[in-house]
């Protein structure tokens, strides 16, 4: 991902953040219950090695929010990892567009 | 319980390779349409937005550009993008270029975050489109595009931006 993921007239996420991989795979961590410390410190640890980019901040979703678009969760078998992937998005390319886009408006861009 | 997606900014690579010959060819369509505008302002404007879709294809014709996954942009998509802007009604104010992860080339019209159409070019004559319209009004779709801009893509196009 890289800056354009955060909208620069607004500050909003652009959808294309949400949208799924090849494997119909959404990444994300639950953060439920975790300081913002320690939100903070998963980015660090699981994902700027991975993925060799610069954090620039993060965007919050509600797991309802997901819910509510028929969607759901994978979470990775190590519970503790936070891990999950949002998963079962539509076939068509201009619905997942859609719901991502949905999504997206719904997030709260958190810049670190 | 609440989810969290990290966005994350990327520091390097962000221009990627791009084939010389492909660049010469999304060049050629510029040089070649300038002469087919009767109002240079608008031509320009045009000329702009495609000199945008030659920076996405320039920056995003590697595999994996957003650290997951995506596809390479397609010479076949920019192409099928920019004829569709050389089409666009003169009245409509152009979109905003991005590359989708799948590869293909998105022009977007975004009022706000409640407000926005967005059509995929995937280098096939088929376009796929998406809209919000407000809280409550969605729309999306496919729909041919060979020789004109479908109705359908116009109406939804001026939905979205009666919204300004």
């Amino acid at each position: 991902m890289d800056e354009d993921d955060i909208r620069p007239s607004d500050g909003s996420l652009r959808w294309r953040a949400l949208i799924p991989n090849r494997e119909g795979k959404t990444s994300v961590f639950r953060i439920s219950g975790l300081s913002e410390q320690q939100v903070w410190s998963i980015a660090e640890e699981k994902v700027i090695p991975i993925r060799n980019k610069r954090l620039v901040g993060r965007a919050d979703l509600l797991a309802a929010v997901v819910y509510n678009r028929n969607l759901n969760f994978s979470p990775d078998v190590d519970a503790a990892s936070r891990h999950a992937d949002i998963i079962e998005w539509p076939d068509e390319k201009e619905k997942r567009r859609l719901i991502a886009m949905d999504l997206a408006s719904e997030a709260k861009v958190i810049r670190r | 319980m609440s989810t969290v997606a990290f966005t994350q900014h990327s520091s390097i690579g962000l221009f990627g390779h791009s084939g010389n010959s492909s660049m010469d060819e999304m060049r050629g369509i510029i040089d070649k349409e300038s002469d087919r505008f009767a109002l240079p302002v608008t031509f320009q404007k045009t000329k702009d937005s495609i000199n945008s879709i030659i920076d996405v294809f320039r920056k995003r014709c590697e595999p994996n550009w957003d650290g997951y996954d995506a596809e390479p942009v397609s010479i076949e998509a920019c192409k099928e993008a920019a004829k569709f802007l050389q089409k666009l009604p003169s009245t409509i104010p152009l979109p905003e270029i991005i590359a989708e992860p799948d590869g293909d080339i998105g022009l977007e019209w975004h009022v706000n975050n409640r407000n926005l159409f967005v059509i995929g070019f995937a280098g096939k004559e088929i376009l796929s489109y998406s809209g919000l319209f407000g809280k409550g009004s969605k729309a999306s779709g496919t729909e041919y595009f060979t020789d004109s801009i479908p109705h359908v893509i116009i109406e939804n196009i001026r939905r979205v931006l009666a919204h300004h």
